[in-house]
């Protein structure tokens, strides 16, 4: 019973990430939602601190509190003091995730928090996580979390379909049409943290990142679509989750990293053998064109 | 060479931007009549793309004010369509001509509602204008330079606004889009729209614009075509650059120098 | 206190290999940062650095225990192919580079995770610590580890000190670096290399994770305080090695504290005092410039309106009160007591009782004011066809910034005038017979 609620929980993780990736990729947003990931660090701690249980409300405050102040240091090394924007990036992301380890390593008593639980989660703890009962049946806490946070997403995707897309693709053309693209950007970064945040006691707050980009990569190499890019990146999001779970219990490692392994693997097998576009693939077709 | 006009669809009042720090528009002062057909013509960083940036706000105006139909620009927002370079945008995204073509459609209003029967008709229509009503389910990664650009005009129209604001639009195009592309145009012009387009080819320009811009960072014409298309006036657009400007804009780019400072009332 | 003696006396040659080790790591993380850093892509450092983890816990598979030579070796291995992948899908697919840096990051990460994981559960007991490789430990660094330094640094010394020029080229202009032969492919596999080697070194100090932070925020720190590329690598690897002993003696202060950390910490305080005081580029000299300018131009205009009321008064040095002032310009009357005590130190004008006078010099430099005014509304007129009455505004915006070298070639351009747009004398100053 207790794989099902882990894969369950890594499957919502998978799906929720998934579906901001795409929008992070085909933004180039990629390494700027790393950043996110590990900035928050130190909110998830101090709210952690504050409030004394990771199901929390502070929790969320905290992550998208740092979130946002990351976007916006990031800016502002960038803008205001004339800093390049990779720089300013690596700057802000590095110094405040340092700021959460040293946290966690000063309260590492009063906290149960450590390090690993930063770098590859605990998913393998969430069904002991329990608060919630339907009939006999335990539901763990994690799990209603990413569910809910997984409605917020669709939502969020479903209701700003046509900004995110808008915005996304002609940043220009957006703002002409009066759309302001500084506030989605801003929408997403949250959504970006909030993710981050509540499924970092599963997977970690670096992993996450896999979760968010490779299916997304994934399925951008597959489609020329933007609705079926969003489905085939959850369902490598949700194939990832299942296999990797079965196949960290083989080997008897972590199975967010093992998650995050298939993922990879996915990945450079639509790479190589993607129909029109595979390396492999378009080296054996101009082969055998060549001999005719 | 400017020619100023009574009851102009545009008017520009001693603009002054800046891009980067740097400024590249000096004191541009311009009207341009309803319904005309503009080119506006200069050498490459002119400030012709800042130009019509700084009509629709994208950019911050040092110094100035533009008024549109008389009014601010939010206010008639739904009445001006403004067409990018083709290359500002990134091709291979997934995504059909059609969903392209719809986004015309968007306003600030209908954001968050689905698209109608309605939309849809109209970006069909407008595909058919632009002669690609069969391409409407081909990826836009498959679109060839001019096919890209009928495809943004397409969307442009889909508005149905009154002015249109288009940046380089033959740029890069082959010879059947670019004629394609004119004709259309010259039917909007007959329905009285009017048009602004930056243009970088000088033997056609002529022919395609009633009223030319002559831009070389500051205003060296605004004028009915045959008043303002002259060869002295040309190589005064084209013939070198100002060095005084270029020092100017220097001095004011590396020390910063931030032209708020210099409202200074009189 | 003693803490701090005993650390900086170095009398304990743990701490000295442990400094020593830090301060060289930390930098030739730098030097090595600063060539990607001015190509602006300081994050592929993070993606290799995140890469590197599999390869260590390979190394470690292989040797059965924590093998220095095996573990760096696996590191390099990684982190060479890393760079690969990275190139390899740019260059095969759609996929943009901010993507082809995630996903490398990312997997990498993982798959040394997942294999971290499995040796930690192998119950191998040369596992332990084979974890602070992720967040560094600085105190754990050793003679061997010292030495095996040593020959990497010299190995990226030497290739910096071969291939200097053509890095110099490469970093500041990559066009005019093709096109005068340089072998571009070449060069950036060096590069790649050399950034392979500091991370897979420099990971022992601040792990994997923070690793990226060494590379680039030494050398952003440089960057403000100069704009010679040998200045930056020198100002670059003292940040470095700072941040490496800062982080070390908080690591010997703390030890349960993991290094890394504190070193980023420490460099990201000399990050953001560059930011403030360095003199060009730093806040805080912008900040001071500005301000002058603003009062500049308010002595300026001060000194402009006592001119144009000796204008019209027919004596420039007749004695005007605040009044008169506020009446030609609607100065701030604040600002303007306070620019006209300056300008009385500065002995432009003097002060007799409640009224000011222009002195000599005072004079002359409201006349040259005034004379640019006018030459630049003249210009305005004739080059940016300016209409009549954008004229002043437009002189008002520009009068501030002409310097000296700019008059000159503004008078010679309109050949010496006499009069402006309006009619108004230009008042060139005339020579003194001696």
């Amino acid at each position: 019973m207790s794989s099902f609620w882990i894969i369950l929980t890594g499957c919502l993780v998978a799906s929720s990430c998934a579906i901001l990736g795409c929008y992070l990729v085909l933004r180039k947003m990629s390494m700027v939602a790393d950043a996110i990931a590990h900035a928050i660090l130190p909110g998830i701690v101090i709210a952690f601190l504050v409030s004394g249980s990771k199901n929390s409300v502070p929790m969320l405050i905290g992550a998208a509190a740092f979130g946002v102040l990351c976007t916006f240091l990031i800016e502002f090394f960038h803008k205001k003091v004339r800093l390049q924007k990779d720089a300013s990036i690596g700057l802000t992301f590095t110094w405040l995730f340092s700021l959460g380890v040293i946290l966690i390593s000063l309260f590492a008593g009063q906290a149960d928090l450590d390090q690993e639980c930063v770098l590859y989660g605990e998913i393998a703890y969430v069904p002991f996580d329990v608060t919630y009962y339907i009939g006999q049946i335990g539901i763990p806490t994690p799990t209603i979390i990413l569910l809910g946070m997984l409605i917020v997403v669709l939502l969020f995707v479903f209701l700003g379909y046509k900004a995110l897309f808008l915005t996304t693709f002609d940043q220009e053309y957006a703002i002409a049409l009066g759309i302001s693209t500084t506030l989605w950007h801003y929408f997403l970064m949250t959504m970006v943290s909030l993710t981050t945040v509540v499924s970092f006691e599963s997977v970690g707050a670096i992993l996450v990142i896999a979760f968010m980009i490779v299916p997304a990569s994934t399925a951008y190499l597959l489609t020329n679509q933007l609705k079926s890019m969003l489905l085939w990146a959850v369902a490598f999001g949700v194939v990832a989750s299942i296999i990797g779970y079965f196949f960290a219990e083989l080997i008897n490692g972590s199975i967010a990293a093992a998650i995050s392994t298939v993922l990879g693997f996915q990945f450079v097998l639509v790479f190589l053998f993607e129909p029109k576009n595979g390396v492999i693939t378009k080296n054996f077709t101009r082969k055998k064109v060549a001999i005719h | 060479m400017i020619e100023q006009v009574n009851d102009p669809i545009i008017e520009i009042h001693d603009l002054t931007v800046s891009y980067d720090k740097r400024p590249v528009l000096w004191n541009i002062d311009l009207s341009i009549p309803q319904g005309s057909m503009v080119g506006i013509i200069g050498p490459n960083g002119a400030g012709k793309s800042t130009l019509l940036k700084s009509i629709m706000d994208m950019l911050k105006i040092n110094n100035g004010h533009i008024k549109l139909f008389d009014q601010d620009l939010d206010e008639v927002r739904n009445k001006i369509s403004y067409v990018p370079q083709t290359e500002s945008v990134e091709w291979d995204f997934p995504a059909t001509v059609l969903d392209v073509v719809l986004m015309g459609r968007y306003n600030t209003k209908n954001l968050f509602s689905r698209i109608s029967k309605t939309d849809k008709k109209i970006a069909l229509e407008c595909l058919e204008k632009v002669e690609m009503q069969n391409y409407q389910d081909r990826q836009i990664s498959q679109l060839s330079g001019g096919q890209q650009q009928r495809v943004f005009i397409a969307r442009s129209l889909a508005q149905e606004a009154e002015l249109y604001l288009m940046d380089e639009p033959f740029a890069g195009i082959d010879a059947a889009s670019e004629e394609a592309i004119v004709k259309l145009l010259q039917t909007m012009h007959s329905e009285g729209k009017t048009i602004v387009a930056v243009h970088h080819d000088l033997q056609s320009a002529p022919s395609y614009f009633n009223w030319i811009i002559l831009l070389n960072k500051r205003l060296i014409a605004s004028a009915p075509t045959e008043k303002a298309f002259t060869k002295e006036l040309l190589q005064n657009t084209y013939g070198g650059r100002l060095t005084l400007l270029d020092e100017l804009e220097e001095i004011v780019a590396h020390k910063e120098i931030k032209f708020e400072a210099f409202k200074n009332k009189a | 206190m003693s803490n701090f003696l005993d650390f900086f006396s170095f009398s304990n040659a743990n701490i000295r290999y442990v400094v020593l080790g830090v301060i060289l790591l930390g930098a030739l993380s730098a030097l090595v940062g600063v060539f990607t850093f001015l190509r602006k892509k300081s994050l592929i450092g993070d993606a290799i650095a995140h890469s590197v983890l599999p390869g260590v816990c390979i190394g470690f598979m292989l040797a059965g225990n924590k093998n220095p030579y095996f573990l760096l070796g696996g590191a390099i291995i990684a982190g060479w192919i890393s760079t690969w992948f990275i190139q390899l899908i740019t260059n095969h697919s759609k996929i943009k580079q901010d993507a082809a840096l995630g996903i490398t990051l990312s997997v990498f990460f993982g798959v040394g995770i997942l294999l971290l994981t499995v040796i930690q559960n192998s119950g191998n007991p040369n596992q332990a610590g084979l974890d602070h490789v992720i967040f560094g430990k600085a105190a754990s660094i050793g003679k061997t580890d010292l030495l095996l330094f040593i020959i990497v640094g010299a190995v990226i010394i030497s290739a910096i000190l071969l291939f200097y020029r053509n890095f110099v080229l490469m970093s500041f202009d990559l066009t005019f670096a093709k096109s005068t032969g340089v072998p571009i492919k070449a060069m950036q596999f060096v590069l790649s290399t050399i950034t392979v080697l500091a991370v897979a070194t420099g990971i022992q100090a601040v792990g994997v994770i923070l690793m990226a932070a060494m590379l680039i925020i030494p050398a952003a720190s440089a960057r403000f305080w100069s704009n010679n590329l040998k200045t930056i690598l020198l100002i670059a690897a003292i940040c470095g090695a700072l941040a490496g002993l800062g982080g070390a003696y908080v690591s010997y202060l703390a030890p349960k504290m993991p290094t890394g950390p504190w070193i980023i910490i420490s460099a990201t305080a000399l990050a953001v005092l560059s930011m403030f005081i360095a003199p060009q580029r730093g806040l805080l000299p912008r900040w001071i410039r500005r301000l002058d300018f603003k009062k500049k131009i308010i002595d300026e205009n001060i000194l402009k309106a006592f001119y144009h009321l000796g204008e019209a008064n027919g004596d420039f040095y007749a004695d005007i009160n605040t009044t008169a002032l506020l009446a030609k310009r609607a100065f701030n009357a604040g600002e303007l007591a306070k620019r006209l005590k300056a300008l009385t130190r500065k002995k432009l004008i003097v002060k007799h009782g409640d009224l000011y006078a222009l002195t000599e010099t005072g004079k002359y430099e409201g006349q040259r004011i005034v004379k640019i005014h006018r030459l630049w509304e003249i210009y305005l007129s004739k080059y940016m066809n300016l209409a009549e009455d954008h004229l002043h505004p437009g002189a008002e915006a520009i009068e501030h910034i002409i310097t000296p070298e700019l008059e000159a070639l503004l008078e010679k351009e309109l050949d010496f005038p006499t009069t402006d747009p309006h009619q108004k004398e230009i008042p060139y100053k005339k020579l003194n017979p001696s």
